[in-house]
């Protein structure tokens, strides 16, 4: 990537002069032309979202017309939101340090569930920028409004930093919060703007404008300063074609990290999992080792650390006394450690945004920088290796969300009755709001009364809503191996098949078997065991179709979009050996049926292609595809892995054809499956792309799935098929 | 599947919904509507913004509550004692003639916008009675006219007594006055704001842990009723069961339902009447109050001494010490001892140390500690004090694996043994 020079813009004639000094004083003399762009699109009155990379000046985009608008009028309020509680930590030390510079009285504080509450009241009632997170926004500050009189009556912005994270079900959540706060301001008065901030995504835009459900102007067009950049995609060369594995990306990213301690190049590593952070960290002590390199200058970054300890490390980074940081992705976002000359990403981390954010913390702004991703053998990071130009291509991948999930909008609504009653008329969401108050009404939650609709429930609604889990009810994992102690969670549908009396039960490597899986109180007591198998439980499910909302009939397939409701039923478990894979045992589960009513998209194959195959070939085939499609779709939806779901028959009692559904896995459905309907020819060509280009023979965990789950026939079938639905010839038989 | 199914479906399947008991009652049409003025005697006040229900209940002065008349201990200058047990100099001026006695019911615990106040109960003295006001939220659409009726009595008090309502129930009525206000700014009326927070205020919670803490495992208003006034309440409702029956209440128009509730607010507020007037007795008056606990005592002392009563905290630990079982009498010759030390009285505070000693209640390392002090800087007896500090050290070793800090203290003690040594040797050398 060729270097960038400067682009700047002025600073408006009607900036108080007093933050023109400061700005100075900090040796800024100019703008970049975005940061001046912002600004004026906020003194015009205008939403905002900037959208440029790391470490661009993106908070000058919101600081300015903040301080601004506070020097100018002492009351006016500002509220910032970031994800997290460590990022605002961050960034009120930014604050701090600029206002300080400006030498006048305004007052930044942090307001989270760490805020002492002897200093709550005195916060609620002076602080001029109030900084504090969703979940205290939802639980904390919107419940109790009237204590923040002060605050809603003279909120003239809200920040929103990080928007690329508010997506899925959390960015779902998070524009109902949203939709609360906007009618808690019309409620004292005020109408804020809002600043959204944003790491590089597709629909940056789209995004903000449905999370505040007003318009938003884009400024993208980044005007700072780069470097040349390389960036190299390195796929760790096949060591068993057989069974399609490569050499471990852990091991190539060690080599390659080693290159730039020996040579004094300031790098970053990012690992996947904690647990690579620190096996790569004690890889790299020991290479620096070996060179007389202090073992301070290589570091380890990620959740659990101690505050201290990362001011620290990111201290060192930024004055260049840190060689090297092994980091997870908690580096990944706005945290100040300044420019480094290399970042190398162990594993493509999961989304395009992810790995830009990730590349990004390399750069220069004069000099040259590399990005290096090192592939493992998943599906997705061989695909990537495969298809560099999916990544550099223009991004398909965007944030969605869907407020008007039922569930989603159902809770926001308890949530906004409690805070202030619906009058009549009122308008929440989706045009059939008010049928959700007449239920609410009927289920005696709500009381209509006088043209408004009170709360009547003892309950404090906001407390008993995550906006983080997909579930509201997740089982909790108790190892009582010494003394009791929760080690994890898991979504109750993966509890059926994981976390089943005698199951055995991994967890960080560690195995641990299941006395007691309690049902009703959602606890799983496991004890650490050290055995020779593992268990794979099945699961008996099926798809009801309720209701299709879309239906299109293409030549070679046809596919759909609606409600359907996911039934599932663990039946056996069995106890597979480890290594030899045979079967050493089995046991019946007892647990109940489980129902999702949620969206999905369906795929459905025509007759004549059924005909070419037996039924046992196509059943794995459609197992291989149905794989390949539930491994790439995180790549077009931006989501999480985990938050989509494949179901595969080849005989759909209701579509009486084989099918392949992929499902939400949120209850109601957030977005995914619909937006699935509209892209899936992108979906089928990459899924092809992956499966041909793959080195392996007849299947593998890289592409359509291990052997012993496919059986012999899937890859091919799965080409065949999927030649077939795009209307190509080329048969994977006839190249040979 | 209807939106109606789906959401039934939901809240089924992910337990989001309500008490079911909330919901399990069907009220017929067939019912007859039961208003509250056919349970609870009282009148309607007419307001700007409607009328409002309250409830009216006159008790005569000689009316027993437990043990007590509801108005004891008011005799001379009741301020007083209050402001020494609530620590609030502000409160000497506050006239209990002339305050409310106040409490609240609502619709749940937890506090924030969404929780109402259906029921403000005040307790006041009228002419040679004490009258009971109960301020009623028939239905959520009348919160106007409840709060301006309740806002008109207020400017006749000079201050409340509330039991923990500096956590709950002021908070509480301030954001319902708050956003009843709101609400007449949005209909263009501009009101005053509500001088709550201006008024002198007593919380009991606060008082009462200063005095029971020490004896009763709970403060709870029932707890001091039970242990202190000798009032044990029959068929009273529990509070965690109030805001349902309030929804029960408004579901199926029968005011009968909420009796108890009604009942239990009053009694309330009377324990409150009764509470504050035996808090005075006792404080004023520790031997005329017929205190029989020593550790109500002990805590009483220990009150005077903070305050800088000296004579009365000397009196009433004498007092505690004389009733007290053999542990708490350690613990209140203790503080004794000290006070005596603070005070220069340092002959007395001496004879308790020495006589804990004498005792051979060899458990207790401080007299041993004071003594040395006292022997090495007063009397300039090194040997004395050698023998005090060398007793301290034996103590703390035996128990040294119990006293957390322990060997910070022999540290300390050995130090103290070095230089009593040393000073002795240069005694006999000088």
């Amino acid at each position: 990537m060729p270097p960038r020079s400067a682009k700047y813009g002025e600073i408006p004639d009607e900036i108080d002069h007093r933050l023109v000094k400061a700005l100075k004083e900090r040796g800024i003399e100019r703008l970049y032309s975005h940061q001046s762009e912002a600004l004026k699109a906020v003194l015009a009155g205008e939403n905002i979202v900037v959208v440029t990379p790391t470490a661009s000046g993106k908070t000058l985009t919101y600081n300015l017309p903040v301080l601004d608008s506070i020097l100018k009028d002492s009351s006016t309020r500002a509220m910032y939101i970031f994800p997290t509680k460590a990022l605002s930590q961050d960034q009120v030390t930014e604050v701090h340090e600029f206002i300080n510079t400006i030498g006048e009285d305004i007052k930044t504080y942090t307001y989270d569930g760490d805020t002492p509450s002897s200093a709550r009241r005195i916060i609620r009632s002076a602080g001029h920028i109030i900084v504090t997170n969703p979940d205290m926004l939802h639980t904390g500050i919107l419940p109790h409004h009237t204590k923040w009189m002060r605050l809603f009556e003279n909120l003239k912005y809200v920040v929103v930093d990080e928007l690329h994270s508010y997506r899925g079900v959390f960015g779902s959540h998070f524009a109902n919060v949203i939709r609360r706060l906007k009618r808690i301001c019309k409620y004292y008065g005020s109408s804020p703007q809002f600043l959204f901030a944003s790491a590089t995504i597709a629909n940056p835009q789209e995004l903000a404008a449905r999370i505040l459900d007003d318009d938003v102007s884009c400024i993208d067009d980044n005007g700072a300063p780069c470097g040349s950049k390389h960036f190299i995609f390195y796929n760790p060369p096949v060591v068993n074609k057989e069974l399609g594995i490569r050499r471990s990306s852990i091991l190539e990213t060690k080599s390659i990290g080693e290159l730039f301690i020996a040579n004094k190049v300031q790098s970053i590593i990012f690992a996947r999992s904690r647990l690579n952070t620190e096996i790569l960290l004690t890889y790299m002590r020991e290479a620096a080792k070996a060179r007389h390199i202090p073992m301070d200058a290589i570091r380890g970054y990620r959740g659990g650390y101690l505050p201290r300890q990362r001011r620290e490390i990111e201290e060192g980074l930024r004055k260049g006394e840190v060689l090297s940081v092994v980091s997870t992705n908690a580096l990944e976002l706005g945290i100040d450690i300044g420019r480094l000359d290399v970042a190398i990403i162990s594993g493509y981390p999961g989304s395009v945004a992810s790995t830009w954010q990730q590349a990004g913390r390399a750069g220069r702004r004069s000099s040259t920088s590399a990005a290096i991703l090192v592939g493992t053998s998943s599906p997705l990071d061989q695909y990537i290796m495969a298809n560099p130009e999916y990544f550099f291509g223009s991004s398909p991948e965007s944030g969605f969300i869907n407020p008007d999930n039922l569930i989603i909008l159902l809770s926001h609504i308890k949530c906004a009755a409690f805070e202030l009653p619906f009058v009549d008329g009122e308008k929440f969401g989706p045009d059939t709001f008010i049928e959700i108050l007449q239920f609410l009404e009927e289920e005696r939650i709500l009381r209509h009364v006088g043209g408004k609709w009170y709360w009547m429930c003892e309950a404090f609604p906001a407390e008993q809503i995550s906006l983080r889990t997909a579930s509201t009810d997740n089982v909790v994992i108790i190892d009582t191996t010494k003394e009791a102690r929760v080690i994890g969670e898991v979504d109750r549908f993966g509890a059926f098949t994981m976390l089943h009396d005698e199951a055995i039960y991994i967890h960080e490597g560690q195995q641990y078997y299941v006395e007691r899986f309690d049902y009703k109180e959602k606890k799983a007591y496991v004890k650490q065991v050290d055995v020779d198998y593992y268990t794979d439980a099945e699961l008996a499910v099926s798809v009801r179709v309720m209701d299709v909302f879309k239906e299109e009939n293409q030549e070679s397939f046809i596919k759909a979009f609606g409600e359907v409701v996911v039934t599932a039923v663990p039946t056996i478990f069995k106890k597979i050996k480890l290594h030899t894979h045979e079967n050493v045992g089995w046991g019946h589960i007892h647990l109940p049926e489980q129902e999702l009513h949620t969206t999905a998209f369906w795929l459905t194959i025509p007759e004549e292609f059924e005909e070419s195959f037996s039924k046992e070939e196509l059943q794995s085939g459609l197992l291989a595809v149905a794989n390949l499609f539930v491994n790439i779709a995180p790549l077009y939806l931006m989501c999480d892995p985990a938050d989509i779901k494949v179901f595969a028959e080849v005989r759909s009692p209701f579509t009486e054809r084989p099918t392949i559904y992929l499902y939400d896995k949120y209850p109601g459905g957030i977005g995914l499956a619909e937006k699935l309907y509209s892209i899936e020819e992108l979906l089928i060509e990459a899924a092809l792309d992956l499966t041909k280009a793959c080195q392996c023979e007849a299947g593998c965990p890289s592409c359509v799935g291990p052997l012993n789950e496919i059986g012999q026939s899937g890859k091919r079938v799965a080409i065949a098929l999927l030649n077939n639905i795009l209307n190509r010839e080329d048969m994977y038989g006839s190249e040979r | 599947m209807d939106l109606r199914d789906k959401l039934r479906s939901f809240n089924r399947n992910y337990s989001i919904s309500s008490d079911p008991d909330n919901r399990s009652t069907d009220s017929s049409s067939l019912k007859r509507k039961i208003d509250i003025e056919d349970i609870i005697p009282g009148s309607y006040r007419q307001t700007s913004y409607g009328s409002s229900f309250v409830g009216e209940r006159w008790f005569p002065l000689d009316y027993t509550c437990g043990s007590y008349p509801i108005f004891t201990g008011f005799d001379s200058s009741p301020n007083q004692p209050l402001a020494w047990l609530a620590k609030d100099e502000e409160l000497l001026s506050m006239d209990l003639r002339t305050v409310a006695f106040l409490d609240t019911e609502t619709t749940g615990l937890a506090g924030g916008a969404g929780t109402y106040v259906f029921l403000i109960g005040i307790g006041y003295f009228e002419g040679d009675s004490f009258k009971v006001e109960q301020y009623f939220l028939r239905d959520y659409n009348e919160e106007l006219a409840m709060f301006s009726a309740f806002g008109e009595l207020l400017p006749r008090f000079d201050g409340i007594v509330t039991f923990n309502g500096k956590t709950f129930d002021i908070p509480l009525i301030e954001t319902r006055f708050n956003m009843v206000r709101r609400d007449l700014m949005r209909m263009g009326i501009e009101t005053e704001e509500v001088p709550l927070r201006d008024l002198l205020h007593l919380d009991l919670l606060h008082c009462a842990r200063r005095l029971w803490k020490a004896r009763l495992t709970s403060c709870s208003l029932t707890s001091l009723e039970e242990n202190i006034l000798g009032l044990y309440r029959e068929d009273d409702v529990p509070g965690a069961l109030i805001p349902s029956l309030y929804f029960k209440y408004l579901q199926d128009e029968d005011a009968r339902i909420l009796e108890g509730v009604f009942t239990h607010n009053l009694q309330d507020i009377l324990s409150l009447l009764a509470l504050t007037g035996r808090m005075c007795q006792m404080v004023q008056n520790p031997k005329g109050a017929d205190i029989g606990e020593p550790l109500d005592l002990f805590s009483l002392a220990r009150l005077y001494e903070d305050i800088g009563l000296n004579e009365m905290a000397i009196e009433t630990y004498n007092m505690a010490k004389d009733r007290a079982t053999p542990y708490v009498k350690l613990e209140v010759m203790r503080n004794l001892s000290f006070l005596y030390k603070r005070l220069g009285a340092i002959e007395e505070a001496v004879a308790i140390w020495e006589s804990f000693i004498h005792d051979g209640r060899d458990i207790l390392v401080y007299p041993y500690v004071e003594l040395a002090k006292y022997y090495e800087h007063k009397e300039r007896d090194y040997g004395k004090a050698k023998e005090y500090t060398e007793g301290a050290i034996a103590i703390t070793q035996r128990f040294r694996n119990n006293i957390k800090g322990s060997s910070s203290d022999l540290l300390d003690l050995n130090y103290r043994l070095d230089r009593l040594t040393r000073k002795m040797s240069l005694a006999k050398r000088g």
